[in-house]
C-alpha cells in the first residue's frame, strides 16, 4: 500500500485528483477541501486509512464542505460539528455508493438509518436532539475554519454563475474573516465583476468598490483588464494542461483562440488557479519584408534527419526479410499472363516513419532585443528558429513556429507564424519576419501554452518543444525565485505529459538563477553549432520523454514493435 | 478474418439460444436492428472492452445473417477488403474477400477499429454505404456487385484511440449511422460478469465497485480503464478459485499499467475493495 493509492481511491471518490499531504496535527484525516491531510503516526497499510481518505474524499465530492452551511456550522460547539461530521460521511458515502467498497457502506449503518437529503438537512439534524451513533474515528475530522479560509474549491465541484457567485462572495464579506481570506475574496469580486461586457450592475459595483480601470493594485498599466472564458476547472494538478479543448478567451475586447493556465506559487507551495490568460494572434503583416528564398541548411537537416524515426514496413522491396503477397500474387499473375515484371515482392522494415511533432517556441520579449557581441539576440533567435522550422519541414516532420511576449498574467500572448497543418511558404515565413520583440517573458505560461498546442494539434507519438530564448523570465509580478521556479514547473509538467522540451539560446545567459537544468539547454550561435549539438540536446530530451509514461499516444499492438525498434 | 455462419434463422424468436448473450443498456438493439432493415450502415463508438464486438455477434445471430469480421489495421489494402487474384494450379482465381462476400451473401461485414486501416483502403466501402448500393470490382474487369438484401456495413472504433493523424474521412463519416456505447452501469455489468462468468453475485459486486473506482480516477497513465471485458476476465479466474486480490491483480492492474508507481497504487486499491 503506497501513498499513491491512497491518492488513486481519494481522485476516484472525489471525480478529480486529489493531493495527499502529511500534517502533524490531524488525528487521522481532515481536508481543507482541496487537499487531504493525513495524521504523521497514520499507517498508511491500515484499511482504517483507505477508508478514512474514502471518507474525506466523499466530503469534498458531495457539498458538504459547501461554505454556507460551514461558516454556520462553524459557529457552533464540537459537538455538533462532530454529528455534522457524521451525517456527512453517511450521506457522502451513500451518494458515491456504488464506487465504494462494500465493507465501507456497511460500516455506515452504525451511525445513523436516516440519511440526511443535504448538508443543512444534516446541519439540522446535527442541531437536534435526534440520536446519533457516535461517528467512527475512520469518519476523520471536520475542520470548518481550514476550509473556509483555504478557499479552494472541491475537485468535481463547480460554482454557481458568476453573478451569484459574486453576490454570494458580497455577502460573505460582510462576515468577520480572517484578514487574509477576506482580501482573497475582495480580489476575486473584482476579478467577477470586471467583465469586459459593459453592465449597469456590474460598473455600479466597480465604481462601489473603487475598480476603476486602472486600479492601484500592481504597476499602472501593466495589465490589461480582461476575463477570460471560464473554460472548466483547473484542478491543482499539471496533468490537467491537457484537458483543454481548443478553447477561447477574450483577450483586449476580441474573442481569440487560447486558454487559461495556472501558475505556480513556490512561496506557498501550490497552484494559482486559473491565473495567466495565453492567447494566439497573428502578428501584424510586413509586407515589405521580403525575406527571400532562404535556403535550407544541410547540414542541420542532416543531423536532425535521424531523430524520431520509427520503423516502417515497406512493402513491394526488391529485397527484404518478409514476402509481400500481394506483389507476389500480382507477379505470379503478370508472370501467367505472359508479362515479365520487376521482382518487387518484398517485405523490409526500415526506419522511416517520421513519428515527431515539434513546436518550435521564439522568445519575442523586449529583453531580446538587446545586442550581445555587436549582433541583436532577437535577429539571432529568429534566423535559429527559422533555420530550425525550415530543417524539419525539410524532414516531412510536423512543426509549428510561434513566438511570445506578455504584458501581465492576463495577457500572455503568442503570435502565430506557422501551425501544424500550414505549410512552410512565403506567408508563414513573412509572418516570423514580422515579428518583433516587445513586451515581457511570462515563460510558465508560454511553455504551458506550447505543451497544450504540441500535445492537442501534433498528433504525433513524438513531441518535441524547442524553446529559442535568452532564458529570462520576467514579468510583472513575476521575478526571481518566483519565476524560476514557475518556468522550472511548467518544464517539469511538459516532461511529464511526455514532451520533450529543450531550451536554445544564442548567446551567453548570465542572469543569475538559470531556468534550464544542463542537459536540457545549449548556447549556439546559429545553425551550424545547432546541426553539431543537435543529436545530444534533442536526441537526449526525445530519449528521456520516452521513458515517461505517456498519457495521450495510443497505439494498436502492430506499431509496439515499432517503439522497440526506436532509438 | 474469420467467417461465421450462423443457422439462417427459422422461427420469429429474436433472441435464439445460439444468439451470443448481449444485455442492452440503450436502445442499441432497436437502432441496430432498424438499420440493418433499411441498409444503412452502422458505426459503433465505445471504449476498449465494452461489447461493441458482442453486440455485433449478437445481433447477426438474432437477425440470422453471416458475419464477416475484419481487423483492420494499417497495412490493410483495399484488396484485402474487396479480393484478389490467387493462383490455383496454373491458373489464376478471383476470390471474393470480406465484404464482397457479405455483399454477395447479404451478411454483415463488421469492420473492426476502421481508423486503424489506412483511409484509401476504407474508400473502397463508400459505393456501398450509400444509396448506390453496389460494389465496383475494378480488377476483375470492372464487375459490379449489387449488395443482396440483409447486406449491412458494421464499422467501430474506439474515440480514445483516435489522434488527429487518425480518423475517418468525413465522407465515410457521414454515410453512418453512430451508435455510442459505453462501459454499462453498476447493474447492467453485474449482470453482464454474472452471465458470462457465473459467479456469485456478492463477488460479482465486489468487482464491480473496484471497476467503477477505477474509471474514476484520473491518472495521466491510466487512459485505458477498466473494461467490461477485463471484469469477466477476473471473474472468470475467481470461478477457478482464485481470490479477489489475486484474480482481479493479474486481470486487471496487470493489463492497464507497467509504471511501478501506478501499479502499486492499483493494487492499493485493489486491497482496499477486496472483500
Amino acid at each position: 500500500m503506497s501513498a499513491v493509492s491512497l491518492e488513486l481511491c481519494a481522485g476516484a471518490v472525489a471525480g478529480g485528483p486529489v493531493p495527499l499531504e502529511r500534517a502533524g496535527d490531524a488525528v487521522v484525516a481532515y481536508t481543507d477541501g482541496g487537499t487531504i491531510y493525513l495524521g504523521d503516526g497514520v499507517d498508511e497499510h491500515r484499511p482504517q486509512t483507505r477508508w478514512a481518505v474514502i471518507a474525506q474524499a466523499a466530503l469534498m465530492s458531495s457539498g458538504s464542505l459547501d461554505r454556507a452551511v460551514l461558516r454556520k456550522v462553524a459557529r457552533h460547539g464540537v459537538n455538533v460539528q462532530r454529528r455534522y461530521l457524521a451525517l456527512e460521511v453517511v450521506r457522502s458515502c451513500t451518494l458515491a455508493a456504488p464506487w465504494l467498497p462494500r465493507g465501507l457502506v456497511g460500516g455506515l449503518a452504525v451511525v445513523t438509518a436516516v440519511v440526511s437529503s443535504s448538508a443543512t438537512d444534516s446541519l439540522r439534524r446535527a442541531r437536534s436532539l435526534e440520536t446519533i451513533g457516535e461517528a467512527p474515528t475512520w469518519f476523520g475530522e471536520l475542520r470548518p475554519t481550514t476550509v473556509l479560509r483555504a478557499r479552494a474549491e472541491p475537485p468535481g465541484g463547480h460554482g454557481a454563475d458568476d453573478r451569484s457567485a459574486a453576490q454570494e462572495l458580497l455577502e460573505e464579506d460582510g462576515d468577520d474573516e480572517t484578514e487574509d481570506a477576506a482580501e482573497g475574496e475582495r480580489s476575486r469580486i473584482m476579478e467577477l465583476l470586471s467583465s469586459p461586457m459593459r453592465n449597469p450592475l456590474s460598473e455600479a459595483m466597480q465604481r462601489l468598490l473603487g475598480m476603476g480601470r486602472s486600479s492601484g493594485e500592481g504597476p499602472a498599466g501593466a495589465e490589461l483588464p480582461i476575463v477570460g472564458r471560464r473554460s472548466g476547472k483547473v484542478s491543482s494538478r499539471a496533468q490537467t494542461v491537457e484537458g483543454f479543448a481548443r478553447s477561447q478567451v477574450t483577450m483586449a475586447g476580441q474573442l481569440v483562440a487560447g486558454a487559461t493556465y495556472p501558475e505556480w506559487d513556490d512561496r506557498r507551495g501550490r497552484y494559482r488557479d486559473d491565473y495567466c490568460v495565453v492567447g494566439e494572434f497573428d502578428p501584424a503583416p510586413d509586407p515589405e519584408s521580403a525575406t527571400g528564398l532562404r535556403h535550407v541548411p544541410s547540414a542541420l537537416v542532416r543531423s536532425l534527419a535521424r531523430l524520431g524515426l520509427a520503423a516502417e514496413t515497406h512493402r513491394g522491396e526488391t529485397t527484404g526479410d518478409g514476402l509481400d503477397l500481394t506483389a507476389l500474387v500480382d507477379l505470379r499473375v503478370r508472370v501467367a499472363a505472359g508479362d515479365g515484371g520487376e521482382t518487387s515482392i518484398y517485405t523490409s522494415q526500415r526506419r522511416t516513419g517520421q513519428r515527431l511533432g515539434v513546436l518550435v517556441l521564439l522568445d519575442a520579449t523586449g529583453s531580446t532585443a538587446e545586442e550581445a557581441d555587436g549582433r541583436k539576440v532577437f535577429e539571432g533567435q529568429r534566423t535559429l528558429a527559422h533555420d530550425l522550422t525550415s530543417a524539419l519541414d525539410r524532414l516531412g516532420v510536423r512543426v509549428a513556429t510561434y513566438a511570445f511576449y506578455s504584458n501581465g498574467r492576463r495577457n500572455v500572448r503568442f503570435l502565430h507564424c506557422k501551425t501544424f497543418d500550414e505549410r512552410w511558404e512565403m506567408a508563414a515565413r513573412r509572418r516570423l519576419q514580422a515579428v518583433a520583440p516587445s513586451g515581457f517573458t511570462r515563460f510558465g505560461a508560454a511553455l504551458r501554452h506550447g505543451t497544450h498546442v504540441l500535445t492537442s494539434r501534433a498528433g504525433t507519438e513524438q513531441q518535441l518543444l524547442v524553446v529559442i530564448g535568452d532564458g529570462v523570465a520576467y514579468d510583472d509580478g513575476y521575478e526571481s525565485r518566483y519565476a524560476v521556479a514557475d518556468s522550472r514547473r511548467a518544464i517539469e509538467e511538459a516532461a511529464g505529459l511526455g514532451v520533450a522540451v529543450v531550451g536554445l539560446s544564442v548567446s551567453t545567459i548570465d542572469h543569475g538563477e538559470p531556468i534550464w537544468s544542463a542537459d536540457q539547454h545549449r548556447v549556439v550561435e546559429g545553425s551550424p553549432e545547432l546541426a553539431v549539438a543537435a543529436h545530444d540536446l534533442i536526441g537526449g530530451a526525445l530519449v528521456r520523454a520516452r521513458r515517461t509514461n505517456r498519457p495521450p499516444a495510443r497505439r494498436d499492438t502492430t506499431r509496439s514493435t515499432h517503439d522497440r525498434a526506436r532509438t | 478474418m474469420t467467417v461465421h455462419e450462423p443457422e439462417r434463422r427459422v422461427t420469429d424468436d429474436r433472441t435464439g439460444p445460439e444468439a451470443p448473450f448481449y444485455l442492452p443498456v440503450g436502445n442499441e438493439l432497436t437502432v441496430f436492428a432498424a438499420a440493418w432493415r433499411q441498409g444503412l450502415p452502422l458505426m459503433l463508438k465505445g471504449p476498449t472492452g465494452c461489447g461493441k464486438t458482442r453486440l455485433v455477434e449478437h445481433m447477426a445471430a438474432t437477425l440470422g445473417v453471416p458475419l464477416h469480421t475484419v481487423s483492420c489495421h494499417e497495412d490493410m489494402t483495399a484488396s484485402d477488403l474487396l479480393g484478389r487474384f490467387l493462383l490455383v494450379g496454373g491458373d489464376t482465381q478471383w476470390v471474393d474477400g470480406p465484404l464482397t462476400r457479405a455483399a454477395r451473401e447479404g451478411g454483415i461485414c463488421y469492420l473492426d477499429e476502421i481508423v486503424e486501416a489506412r483511409q484509401d483502403a476504407v474508400v473502397a466501402v463508400h459505393s456501398l454505404a450509400d444509396h448506390r448500393r453496389e460494389l465496383n470490382l475494378e480488377r476483375l474487369g470492372g464487375t459490379t456487385v449489387a449488395a443482396a438484401p440483409g447486406f449491412q456495413l458494421v464499422v467501430s472504433y474506439n474515440p480514445g484511440y483516435q489522434s488527429i493523424l487518425k480518423d475517418m474521412k468525413p465522407s465515410t463519416r457521414q454515410r453512418m449511422v453512430a451508435v455510442e456505447l459505453d462501459f454499462p452501469p453498476a447493474g447492467h455489468e453485474a449482470q453482464i460478469v454474472i452471465a458470462e462468468s457465473g459467479l456469485d453475485a456478492a463477488s460479482v459486486d465486489d468487482l464491480v465497485r473496484l471497476a467503477q473506482a477505477v474509471r474514476r480516477v484520473s491518472h495521466a497513465g491510466l487512459r485505458e480503464v477498466c473494461s467490461t471485458r477485463t471484469l469477466v476476465a477476473a471473474a472468470q479466474l475467481m470461478r477457478e478459485g482464485l481470490t479477489f486480490t489475486e484474480a482481479t491483480t493479474a486481470a486487471v492492474a496487470g493489463p492497464l499499467s507497467d509504471d511501478p508507481d501506478l501499479r502499486a497504487g492499483l493494487l492499493g486499491m485493489i486491497e482496499t475493495y477486496a472483500p
